[in-house]
C-alpha cells in the first residue's frame, strides 16, 4: 500500500514538473485560441528547442554552406527578409515570392502565401530543397549533420541518443519556431488594461476594426484564412496564389492573410513585397483595389479614408510593435555555432 | 505478486504463439517475367523498350480479414516497398497460428491524417525521398526510368503519384483472397499500366492531378496473387 502511494506521487511529481516546464517554454496568451500545432507529438523541452535554434542558424542546411534559414528570416526584422521585395538565395539567386514574418507560427495550420504547406514540421523541407534558396535535400543535410562535430551532441541531448534522422531534424526545427511568440506589444498591454491608446490610436483603432479586421482578425491579426485583397497580378510574375495548389478557380489571386504584428518592422509588404510603406499599403485599400471573381464583399465598396484617418491607422498599427520580441536573447544567433568559428 | 505471475504466464504464451508464421512477398513483374530495376530491357508494344531506373510505393494498413470480418491488423502500418532493396519487399507478419483469415486488405498510399500529422520516422521519414517538398504531402508511388519512344527529356518516363485531399486523393483500398497458413505471393504487373500511359503520351506526372488519380486506380486493379 505505502509503494503504491510513493509510486502515485512520483507520477505527480514527474507531470507536475513537465506541465512546470511546458508553461516555461510556451504559454498560450490570455484571451488566445489554442493553438493548432499538437505537441503532444512534438513535446517542448529546452533540449530540443536549442538544437532548432542550432538548425535554424547554421547554413549547414544550404548545400554549399552559405544560406540559413536566418539569411532570409533575421530576428530583427520579425523573422523576415529585410530590404528585399523577393528573397535572396543560394548563389543569389532571386526567389519567387517575399519571405513573411515569422512569429505565432503555433496557431497556424497551413504556411506559405498559398499554403502549400500542411504542417510546421514540414515547412522546412521547402527551403531546404529549393533550387533557388537552399538547393540541398533532406538525405544530404542528415549525412552532413551526422559527420558534424556539433550535431551528435545536440540530438544527444534533445533525444537521449545521437542518431540523426529527418524527423528529428524537422521537429527540432519546428520547436524553435514554436518559441516565436509575439504577444507583448502595446496593443496586448491596452488589452490586458495595463496601457492606454492616445487618442490618435484608439481612433486608427476604431477604423481598424471597421475596414481591416474581419480578415486581420484579433488577436492573432490574421483570419489565418486565403483572401483576395484587390492587389493588381504583377504580370513578370504571374502569381496567382492559393490557385496554384488546389487547381481551384475559386482559389484565383487568394494569398494568405498576414498578421500584422510587428509591421513596423517586416516590410516590404505584401506576397511580393511591392510596397515599402504602410502608407502605401493604406493608399492600396482606399485607391487600389482590383476587382475580380474572387474578391470579397469587404473590398467591394471602396474603403473611404481621409489622410487624418489613414494616420490614425498607421499609429495604431505602430502599436503591434513588439520589443519584447524583436530584441528577444532566447531567439539571437545560438553561442554553439560560435564556437566551431562560423560567421553568421 | 499474483499479478506479475499472471503476466508473466501471459507473455510466455503470447511469445509461443507469435512465431511470424505469414511472409507477403511482393513481385514487381512485366508481362510473363520479374522487373528489376537496372540495365535489363523490357520489349513493349512488340518494337519499343524500356528501362526502369525506380519503383517504389507504400504499402499501409495492412490487415487479415476473415469472411468479412477483421481478424487481424497491424499497428502503424507503413512499408516503403523499393524494388532495389528485396529486405524490403518481404513484409513479415507477427500473427499468431490460431488467427484464421481468407482475406488481405491494405492500401497503397499514405491516408490523410498522416499526411497531415507532421514530421514521422522509420519508412515515412522524409528522408526516404517520398515527400514533396515544394507542396505537403507523401509521393504513394515512384516510377522511373526510360522508354525508347518518350518525348521527355533523355527518352524519360517520370511518375510520382500522390495526393490525398479532394479531389485528387490518389490512395486506394486493396482486397485480395488469400488462403491462411501459406506465404502470400503478391504480383503488381506493371505491363498494362505503362502501355496505357505511354499510348496517351503520358510520360510525366508530378504532382496530386485527375491523371495521378487514374494511375492510381489503375494500379490498385493490378495486384494479383500468385504462385511463385
Ligand atoms: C532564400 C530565402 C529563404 C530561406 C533560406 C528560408 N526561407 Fe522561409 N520563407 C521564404 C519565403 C520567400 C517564404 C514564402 C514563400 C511562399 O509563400 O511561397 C517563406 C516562408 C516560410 C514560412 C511560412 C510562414 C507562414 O506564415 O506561412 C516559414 C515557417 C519559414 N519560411 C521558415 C523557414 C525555415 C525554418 C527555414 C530554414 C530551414 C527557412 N524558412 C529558410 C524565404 C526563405
Ligand atoms: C479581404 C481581406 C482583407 C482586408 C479587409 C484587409 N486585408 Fe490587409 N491583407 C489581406 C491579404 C490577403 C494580404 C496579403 C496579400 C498579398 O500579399 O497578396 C494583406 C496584406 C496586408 C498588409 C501587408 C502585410 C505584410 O506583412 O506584407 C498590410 C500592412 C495590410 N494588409 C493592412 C490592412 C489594413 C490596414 C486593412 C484595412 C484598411 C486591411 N489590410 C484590410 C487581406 C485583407
Amino acid at each position: 500500500m505505502k509503494k503504491q502511494i510513493l509510486f502515485l506521487l512520483l507520477i505527480t511529481v514527474l507531470i507536475c514538473g513537465f506541465t512546470a516546464e511546458q508553461i516555461q517554454l510556451f504559454s498560450i496568451p490570455k484571451g488566445w485560441p489554442k493553438p493548432a500545432y499538437n505537441m503532444r507529438k512534438n513535446p517542448l523541452q529546452a533540449a530540443n528547442i536549442a538544437l532548432g535554434r542550432v538548425l535554424f542558424y547554421d547554413p549547414i542546411l544550404s548545400a554549399n554552406q552559405t544560406i540559413s534559414c536566418a539569411s532570409c528570416h533575421s530576428v530583427y526584422t520579425a523573422f523576415t527578409h529585410v530590404d528585399h521585395s523577393l528573397s535572396h538565395g543560394i548563389n543569389d539567386r532571386v526567389g519567387k515570392r517575399n519571405a513573411p514574418a515569422l512569429m505565432n507560427l503555433a496557431w497556424h495550420s497551413s504556411f506559405m502565401w498559398d499554403g502549400a504547406i500542411n504542417h510546421l514540421d514540414m515547412q522546412a523541407l521547402a527551403p531546404i530543397t529549393h533550387p533557388d534558396e537552399m538547393g540541398e535535400n533532406l538525405e544530404s543535410v542528415v549525412s552532413k549533420l551526422k559527420a558534424s562535430a556539433l550535431y551528435p551532441s545536440l540530438y544527444y541531448k534533445a533525444y537521449g541518443d545521437s542518431q540523426i534522422t529527418g524527423q528529428r531534424t524537422l521537429q527540432a526545427i519546428s520547436q524553435f519556431l514554436l518559441t516565436l511568440v509575439s504577444a507583448q506589444s502595446k496593443y496586448d498591454s491596452v488589452m490586458r488594461k495595463e496601457a492606454i491608446f492616445t487618442q490618435q490610436e484608439q481612433n486608427g483603432y476604431r477604423l481598424f476594426k471597421q475596414h481591416c479586421s474581419s480578415c486581420h482578425t484579433e488577436p492573432l491579426f490574421t483570419n489565418l484564412q486565403y483572401e483576395n485583397n484587390g492587389l493588381p497580378v504583377d504580370t513578370s510574375l504571374n502569381d496567382y496564389g492559393r490557385m496554384h495548389v488546389t487547381l481551384n478557380p475559386s482559389d484565383s489571386l487568394r494569398f494568405k492573410v498576414p498578421t500584422l504584428r510587428n509591421i513596423e518592422f517586416s516590410y516590404p509588404y505584401m506576397h511580393d513585397g511591392r510596397f515599402q510603406k504602410l502608407a502605401q499599403v493604406l493608399n492600396h485599400y482606399t485607391n487600389g483595389i482590383r476587382q475580380s471573381t474572387t474578391s470579397v464583399a469587404i473590398l467591394k465598396l471602396p474603403i473611404v479614408l481621409n489622410s487624418n484617418e489613414k494616420v490614425d491607422v498607421i499609429a495604431f498599427l505602430l502599436t503591434l510593435t513588439d520589443k519584447h520580441f524583436l530584441f528577444n536573447p532566447q531567439y539571437t544567433y545560438p553561442k554553439q555555432l560560435l564556437s566551431i568559428n562560423q560567421t553568421p | 505478486m499474483r499479478i506479475l505471475i499472471l503476466f508473466l504466464l501471459l507473455g510466455h504464451t503470447l511469445f509461443a504463439q507469435l512465431n511470424e508464421q505469414c511472409t507477403i512477398n511482393v513481385h514487381i513483374r512485366f508481362g510473363q517475367s520479374d522487373m528489376q530495376v537496372g540495365d535489363t530491357c523490357y520489349p513493349i508494344f512488340q518494337t519499343d523498350s524500356l528501362r526502369l531506373e525506380a519503383v517504389k510505393f507504400y504499402m499501409a494498413g495492412i490487415e487479415l480479414w476473415k469472411d468479412n470480418k477483421r481478424v487481424w491488423a497491424e499497428p502503424n502500418s507503413f512499408h516503403l516497398i523499393d524494388a532495389t532493396e528485396p529486405a524490403s519487399m518481404k513484409i513479415k507478419l507477427p500473427i499468431s497460428n490460431a488467427i484464421q483469415y481468407n482475406q488481405l486488405k491494405f492500401s497503397i498510399g499514405i491516408d490523410s491524417a498522416t499526411n497531415t500529422a507532421g514530421a514521422m520516422g522509420g519508412d515515412l521519414d522524409p528522408t526516404k525521398g517520398m515527400y514533396w517538398t515544394w507542396q505537403s504531402g507523401y509521393i504513394n508511388v515512384k516510377m522511373e526510368g526510360t522508354y525508347s519512344r518518350s518525348t521527355a527529356r533523355n527518352k524519360k518516363f517520370q511518375f510520382h503519384i500522390g495526393g490525398y485531399k479532394y479531389p485528387y486523393a490518389a490512395v486506394q483500398p486493396i482486397s485480395l483472397p488469400v488462403q491462411s497458413n501459406s506465404g502470400i505471393h503478391l504480383a503488381l504487373n506493371l505491363e498494362q499500366l505503362l502501355e496505357r500511359l505511354f499510348t496517351d503520351n503520358q510520360f510525366e506526372i508530378m504532382s496530386p492531378c485527375q491523371e495521378a488519380v487514374r494511375v492510381s486506380q489503375q494500379m490498385a486493379s493490378l495486384f494479383t496473387l500468385m504462385n511463385p
